[in-house]
């Protein structure tokens, strides 16, 4: 790695306060969640209309990107909810990954998200919450609004922070732990 | 003179059963077994056995002619506008529906009977539209068209609609010719009523159901059963089916061979028979006669002779030298079945380079083109694609290999030519050998084509493939071939590539932007078409500027991959990702699309480290003047030239730098960085004084101290993406 992005990299995180918040989790007892994917059946009122994979870095066992709207709004892309998924092998993987999704922002500084979604989350500029970035445990969650309307995507996150979380992942955990 | 009128009209008539009936053996030529292309088959099989029956009426009004007179100048021009009709059908461009694509032709055909003022034929005509329309109805035929089973038996090409509605019209003027002699005939003898109805229309059949007419064909029903029955054997039994099948064919041919010899024969009496009055009509009924039997190459004679319709010995003259040509060709290839067709056209034949042919190209990631580029079956041109370079094309011998069959099992060569072509030109003649398979490639030289007259551009074009025997001089229509051709300056750089990893090809989904008016179609060289791409990208994409946290939703960010599926998506106006982008998406597209067009962009970056303070910008998409994220960007990236250095040339479709005396301060200009310069003052000192009219575009971004011009240097590309800032497409 060149010298001018660990220097950048140092950088982000330290704009980002990373020393702080690194390797901590409020779910770290659950172990490293796993299978994080969104089915075809959608989320709690969101329909999926696609995902595909994302390329995987060194740190990511899953990388999926999916594109969500409200089941009532699917034809005109009034409403559309871009939500990248990165299931990394640790929360330190996570927050690293973290910190590279940051240095990939031309914003010098994202808002802390002051709510209760993720681990650690960051917020967007602007009077709308147009974009939360936040990572729970091993898992980095990147929600945005990308249809034709700005709309906030705080609802959208917890939805996602919450199946995250879900049952599913701890017994697949739990299954493959023993 | 009267008498040289009646054999054009036969003769026109004969042409136009010809050309029907050689469209008919084209694309009836794929058939299949199953009992729906069985059904559909001998649909097939009818109409071409109505065909040969329409020859033995003609046949007998020929013989009918010489005793009782001309048919009327009204007829003629009737048969005229048939022969416009047909020709227009045969040559049509969009051979999908032509009916549909012409509605030219069916007006035509109603009018044909309209203004020859025969109520009695226009009331028949309207009731046989109507049989049409119900039992056979568009939609029908429209479903059948699209059903594997249709395509495959016809090739998606030739909807019955139209060979029925053809027919209609042929056997209408049949009829009325036939009505016009037996009434001719009654009169003559006074005869009073007979059993027939003479004042209606006359069924072509009836020589075969009905009595024997009183100068009908005569020894003729046995030669057209024959005919009848190999035309039905070979509509129904696959060519290349097996061996036994091939045998079979074989004979079937043979016995066409002895039906079309029959059929010399017997126009060869009914010459002998108008020899007793002209000698000159003689040769040429006898053209027309052999033209009857459905052969192609004496319809060109036929032609030949009607077109000569001023003095009739130039008019015999020509004929019979079309004649002797036909007669040879006939000798050797059966002519009425020789049913050549264009089976593939390769554009990308040598796929290691780009030089005499066109490029590696595929549709879009995984989904590849392709090749042969155009095979029967395919219509519309972007189901044909190719992609030429002009560097890499010019001073050298570009061709394209098409190849060929023919229904017939006999060796026949002919000469095949295209006409039209667009870019590519019109296709000089070659020699194609038929031997009852596939011809082989036969390499046409694109002598003509006028890749780069225009720079970069996209073309639909389309090809009239036209045929004649060796040696004769009309050239008959084969059919047309539609394709897309997209003309890139050279070579396309990286991520674009001509090597193993085909999901790199150029994209022709891509291509159809790329290479558009409304991209970079028209440019001559790399910056100008890069810069018509940072243009669009910039003021009519539609894009805006990513104010809430400017990150990328093209790319994962640092990332090695541009999600060029998703923005495909986006232009096409399935939204994609949407409208939202950063600087990294903008990099991306711009270097992306240009590269593919031939120029050597990389997207890299600046300010990368401590951020840098900016002067106030126009961001992409509607807004105002002003900076976003509290003055700082945390980097930036562009499209570069060279080694991305300071010193090289940047294309930024994320946002407008003022482009006035004083970018530090309002009012502000609008400058969109176009083949800009990164730096011109590197190590000024700051603050730089104004007026600052260098077309400089550090200068102009970044605020006038420390913190921005100070801190805003390349940075080279993100040390992930190991594509050198040319991001893999996905």
């Amino acid at each position: 790695m060149s010298t001018a992005n660990d220097m950048y990299r140092n950088e982000v995180k330290e704009r980002y306060s990373f020393s702080s918040w690194a390797e901590k989790s409020k779910e770290a007892q659950a172990g490293p969640y796993k299978e994080c994917s969104i089915s075809e059946e959608g989320i709690h009122g969101l329909a999926l209309l696609d995902k595909h994979h994302l390329p995987r870095n060194f740190r990511e066992r899953r990388s999926q990107s999916y594109r969500l709207s409200p089941k009532d709004k699917t034809k005109d892309f009034e409403e559309l909810f871009l939500v990248d998924l990165q299931e990394c092998g640790s929360i330190e993987d996570a927050h690293e990954n973290l910190i590279d999704t940051l240095m990939g922002c031309m914003s010098t500084r994202l808002p802390d998200l002051e709510d209760d979604i993720g681990d650690i989350a960051f917020g967007s500029h602007g009077d709308i919450q147009t974009s939360i970035l936040f990572v729970r445990n091993n898992v980095v969650a990147s929600v945005r609004s990308i249809g034709k309307k700005d709309v906030s995507v705080v609802e959208t996150a917890r939805v996602i922070d919450t199946f995250i979380r879900g049952e599913e992942f701890r017994q697949a955990t739990i299954a493959s732990t023993y | 003179m009267s008498r040289k009128l009646n054999d054009q009209q036969l003769t026109a008539l004969s042409q136009l059963i010809d050309e029907f009936e050689k469209g008919v053996l084209e694309y009836a030529r794929d058939r299949h077994t199953n009992d729906e292309e069985q059904r559909i088959g001998k649909e097939f099989a009818k109409l071409q056995a109505q065909l040969v029956n329409m020859d033995g009426k003609l046949t007998g009004l020929k013989e009918k002619s010489k005793v009782n007179g001309d048919p009327s100048e009204q007829d003629w021009k009737i048969l005229k506008q048939m022969q416009a009709a047909v020709a227009e059908f045969v040559s049509h461009p969009d051979t999908n529906f032509p009916f549909y694509a012409s509605p030219d032709l069916e007006r035509i055909a109603y009018d044909t009977s309209k203004k020859a003022d025969k109520p009695q034929q226009y009331a028949l005509l309207e009731k046989i539209n109507s049989w049409i329309d119900n039992p056979l109805s568009r939609e029908n035929l429209g479903y059948l068209a699209d059903t594997s089973a249709f395509s495959a038996h016809i090739g998606t090409k030739f909807p019955i609609i139209i060979i029925i509605k053809i027919w209609i019209i042929i056997y209408i003027q049949v009829s009325l010719l036939g009505r016009e002699r037996r009434l001719q005939e009654e009169t003559g003898n006074e005869s009073g009523e007979t059993e027939e109805p003479k004042g209606c229309l006359v069924s072509p059949f009836s020589w075969l159901f009905d009595k024997k007419p009183k100068n009908g064909p005569g020894l003729d029903v046995e030669i057209k059963i024959i005919v009848e029955i190999w035309i039905i054997i070979d509509i129904l039994i696959p060519k290349s089916s097996s061996s036994s099948s091939s045998s079979s064919s074989s004979s079937s041919s043979s016995s066409s061979s002895s039906s079309s010899s029959s059929s010399s024969s017997s126009s060869s009496s009914s010459s002998s028979s108008s020899s007793s009055s002209s000698s000159s009509s003689s040769s040429s009924s006898s053209s027309s006669s052999s033209s009857s039997s459905s052969s192609s190459s004496s319809s060109s004679s036929s032609s030949s002779s009607s077109s000569s319709s001023s003095s009739s010995s130039s008019s015999s003259s020509s004929s019979s030298s079309s004649s002797s040509s036909s007669s040879s060709y006939s000798s050797s290839s059966s002519s009425e079945s020789i049913g050549i067709y264009i089976d593939t056209i390769t554009f990308n034949h040598d796929t290691t380079g780009l030089n005499k042919d066109a490029m590696n190209i595929t549709i879009q990631y995984t989904n590849r083109v392709e090749i042969p580029e155009w095979k029967s079956g395919h219509t519309l041109p972007d189901e044909s694609p190719a992609a030429y370079a002009i560097d890499e094309t010019r001073g050298q011998q570009v061709t394209v290999v098409a190849e060929f069959g023919s229904l017939s099992t006999f060796p026949v060569t002919v000469e095949v030519k295209a006409d039209g072509g667009g870019v590519l030109g019109a296709l000089p003649p070659e020699i194609v050998h038929l031997h009852g398979g596939p011809s082989g490639p036969v390499h046409f030289k694109l002598v003509n084509h006028t890749i780069g007259a225009r720079g970069i551009e996209v073309q639909n074009i389309t090809w009239n493939w036209k045929w004649r025997p060796v040696g004769a001089t009309q050239w008959q229509n084969l059919r047309s071939t539609n394709h897309r051709i997209y003309v890139v300056l050279k070579e396309p750089t990286g991520p674009w590539q001509q090597g193993a990893d085909y999901t790199q090809y150029p994209w022709t989904k891509a291509l159809d932007y790329a290479c558009s008016s409304a991209w970079a179609g028209g440019n001559f060289n790399a910056p100008g078409a890069a810069g018509s791409t940072t243009r669009t990208v910039n003021m009519f994409s539609g894009l805006r500027y990513d104010i809430a946290r400017g990150a990328s939703v093209y790319t994962a960010g640092n990332g090695p991959e541009f999600y060029l599926s998703a923005f495909l998506m986006y232009l096409d106006g399935a939204w994609g990702n949407g409208n939202i982008v950063n600087c990294t998406d903008c990099a991306s597209i711009v270097t992306t699309f240009s590269n593919l067009v031939g120029c050597d962009l990389h997207a890299s970056t600046m300010g990368k480290g401590r951020g840098f303070k900016l002067t106030d910008f126009d961001a992409i998409g509607p807004g105002s003047w002003g900076v976003p994220f509290n003055g700082s960007f945390s980097y930036h990236e562009v499209a570069w030239t060279g080694a991305g250095g300071s010193s090289d040339n940047i294309y930024d479709a994320c946002l407008k730098v003022d482009g006035d005396s004083d970018p530090w301060n309002a009012p502000h200009t609008g400058l969109l960085p176009v083949n800009m310069n990164f730096t011109m003052a590197p190590g000024a000192a700051l603050p730089i004084p104004v007026p600052f009219t260098l077309p400089s575009y550090r200068e102009r971004l970044c605020s006038n101290d420390a913190n921005g011009i100070g801190r805003c240097n390349s940075t080279s590309t993100w040390p992930h993406d190991g594509t050198g800032g040319r991001r893999r497409v996905v």
